[in-house]
């Protein structure tokens, strides 16, 4: 009898152990990609919630007669043209910093070499750590830089959430390590990276030849290696 | 006879003995039975309670996993579907825009087309499809909406588009009709087998390999993609980066050693090894240089031998200088090192490091092309850091001119500013394009605004607002 009980428990706790590790496994991959769509869809609602406010201020002052619906469309353009009219300002549509400017409502750009902001230096930083962590300084910042250079290449997303986030271009994205909590190195190999330190001159793609899986990641053209990353164009 | 009598006795004896030693054992094993049996339902009742807990707790988490795939799978069709609807609406309007003749028409055409691509790209980003499968059409897409910006601005200026410019559209089309073509098949195919995104990509990827491959033949020989050569921000003609800052002349990695250590390093003992060389647009000799115990990483450009990144971190502590003195260390640190007459143009601190912009003065006009970016941590009061790429792509003798006066430029500011500041500036467009530029620093009721006005066009080139993050300190 005694023997029948242990041996039950041991199939029990095996058949659970295999059974929910794995389940948890495939559950935790699925959060990652849930996660993922929800940074892309923050960053879509930053962009409509922008044309809302100036569909809602337009259409207070009389301007814009359409819904708000946060579509910049021929309707939102026309009632901009007209307040930029109204102010003396040049009329082609755009709410650009003086049309925001007249309008009440900021706008994010800096006179600093870059564009960014506090959200993209975190987001950043949180990459350069779960990908280089275990990098020299150089090789942090390079990882940097890979993502802004992808941020102004053609063939990415337009955004530094973008260009992180996109399924399948980072390992810590998709095993959750892009979770961890960056270091002050990470952050300040951020910064460098944000205010233009770019030590790949341009590489778009870095893998680290021992571990990499994909074949045609070696046709690209190598242009340096630091540490065990070779950065590619 | 009377030992066979006293035989017998024994014999029975011993079989009384051994019987109730068998009735006693029997006894004690029904006692012990009788006691083990509450133990034995015990565990088969923790047991039973055990597997009926991780059962539940096994539903919970399947629940909220189907949920959590489900909420994805419907987030990843809708951006499929939302992809495909606007290929086919940029299609359409691709076909509109060649039909229509005034100005006004074209531009909210543009716009529309422009919206299309957004939101093509913004489904393709989200789609779990191979990286380099999307490139090619990420790219696409992102061309078509740097020629529709292009173009709008073009007509924005009165300027009339060329017929080779307005044909583009029509060879444009004929890939979208290709790509039409692909999706409209790849659609049959996911209705027959009941697609599903997370399945696909997670557990099978025969499914999100064809869907993959449709987007990747965006690049294959059967579709004529057209080479978009134009003024914009994702124009091809602005991916091949050409160094005109540096001299033609190549230098040897010894050579490169002996500068970091007579210029860079000079009266310090720094430890400086060769490490690699890298070759992208600007070739360098990479170098590891450990100083007063220090890591850092130095590279120096083949061509001229100049100083084109240092890299290293703060340590952290206390500050010990100022951001001037940090302004000041590092102008002597560039004119030292072969970067003449740099004046500073931008310093932010941020946690003890001081970022200072360096941008060469050539006669009374800062050159922005020829950026150089010195780092400076106010704590060890030492040079940490050093970035001289655009200075190697740019640096050029120039002679801009001023068309424009520095009166009739800022009246196009409007009004309600101080100025604070007016400036001879050359400045580089988003496309590439030097232009010489008047820089005003000016103050209006909700922050520092830098103006750009064309020196020669009377247009308003560019605008910055001065932005200030939490923890960084921003100073002119």
């Amino acid at each position: 009898m005694k023997k029948f009980i242990i041996v039950l428990v041991v199939l029990l706790c095996g058949l659970f152990g295999v059974v929910g590790a794995n389940t948890i496994m495939k559950l935790n991959n699925m959060d990652e990609k849930a996660k993922t769509t929800v940074a892309r869809i923050e960053n879509v609602e930053a962009a409509v919630a922008n044309t809302r406010e100036v569909q809602t201020r337009l259409k207070k002052w009389g301007y814009y007669t359409g819904n708000v619906d946060g579509i910049n469309g021929p309707k939102t353009i026309a009632a901009v043209k007209k307040f930029q009219k109204k102010y003396g300002l040049t009329q082609d549509g755009i709410v650009g910093p003086l049309t925001a400017a007249k309008m009440g409502l900021s706008v994010s750009s800096s006179k600093s070499s870059s564009n960014y902001n506090s959200n993209d230096r975190y987001l950043l930083a949180k990459v350069i750590y779960a990908e280089a962590r275990g990098e020299s300084y150089t090789g942090q910042v390079a990882i940097g830089a890979v993502v802004l250079n992808r941020v102004r290449d053609s063939r990415f997303p337009n955004t530094i959430a973008g260009v992180i986030y996109q399924p399948w271009a980072f390992t810590a994205v998709n095993d959750g390590q892009i979770n961890l909590e960056p270091n002050q190195k990470a952050y300040q190999a951020a910064d460098d990276a944000l205010n233009g330190w770019d030590p790949t001159y341009g590489a778009v793609y870095y893998y680290n030849p021992a571990t990499a899986t994909s074949k045609w990641i070696y046709t690209t053209k190598t242009v340096t290696q630091i540490g065990k990353h070779v950065f590619a164009v | 006879m009377k030992n066979k009598v006293i035989s017998e006795n024994i014999e029975k004896e011993q079989q009384e003995n051994s019987s109730k030693v068998r009735e006693d054992k029997q006894t004690k094993q029904k006692s012990n039975a009788q006691k083990a049996m509450p133990v034995m339902i015990v565990i088969i009742v923790a047991l039973l309670v055990i597997l009926t807990c991780v059962l539940i707790a096994y539903y919970q988490v399947y629940k909220s996993g189907k949920q959590n795939a489900n909420i994805l799978e419907g987030v990843y069709t809708s951006s499929y579907y939302s992809m495909v609807d606007n290929i086919n609406n940029l299609a359409v309007d691709i076909s509109k825009y060649s039909t229509l003749s005034t100005k006004q028409a074209k531009l909210n055409t543009l716009n529309d087309m422009r919206g299309d691509c957004n939101y093509v790209l913004a489904g393709l980003s989200v789609l779990p499809i191979n990286e380099e499968n999307v490139v090619s059409a990420t790219k696409f897409f992102n061309q078509i909406d740097g020629l529709c910006e292009a173009y709008t601005n073009k007509l924005n200026k009165n300027e009339t588009l060329t017929q080779e410019e307005e044909l583009m559209f029509d060879k444009i089309g004929l890939v979208l009709g290709e790509i039409k073509q692909k999706f409209n098949t790849q659609n049959e195919g996911m209705y027959d087998t009941n697609f599903n995104f997370i399945d696909a990509s997670i557990f099978d990827n025969t499914g999100m390999n064809e869907l993959s491959t449709s987007l990747g033949d965006l690049t294959s020989a059967s579709i004529e993609y057209p080479a978009m050569i134009f003024d914009g921000p994702f124009s091809t003609a602005l991916e091949t980066r050409v160094v005109k800052g540096l001299s033609k002349t190549e230098i040897t990695k010894e050579d490169a050693q002996k500068y970091l250590k007579d210029k860079v390093y000079k009266n310090r003992k720094a430890e400086i090894t060769y490490k690699n060389e890298t070759n992208g647009d600007i070739a360098t000799f990479d170098f590891e240089i450990i100083l007063e115990g220090k890591k850092y990483n130095a590279q120096v450009s083949k061509r001229g031998g100049l100083l084109i990144t240092l890299s290293s971190y703060a340590e952290g502590g206390d500050p010990i200088m100022k951001g001037e003195q940090a302004v000041e260390m590092a102008k002597t640190f560039a004119n030292n090192i072969g970067f003449e007459n740099m004046e500073a143009v931008w310093l932010e601190i941020h946690e003890n490091v001081a970022y200072i912009n360096l941008a060469p003065n050539m006669n009374d006009v800062i050159m922005y092309p020829d950026l150089v970016k010195v780092k400076v941590d106010l704590t060890g009061q030492d040079i940490i850091g050093f970035e001289a790429v655009n200075y190697a792509l740019n640096h050029v003798s120039r002679n801009p001119e001023f068309n424009v006066s520095v009166e009739d430029a800022e009246k196009l500011l409007g009004f309600d500013y101080e100025i604070l500041k007016t400036t001879k500036t050359v400045i580089k467009l988003d496309t590439g394009k030097e232009i010489a530029a008047y820089e005003f620093m000016a103050e209006r009721i909700d922050g520092l605004y830098y103006y750009y006005i064309d020196a020669n066009t009377k247009e308003i080139a560019k605008t910055m607002k001065v932005v200030s993050i939490k923890g960084v300190q921003k100073l002119i």
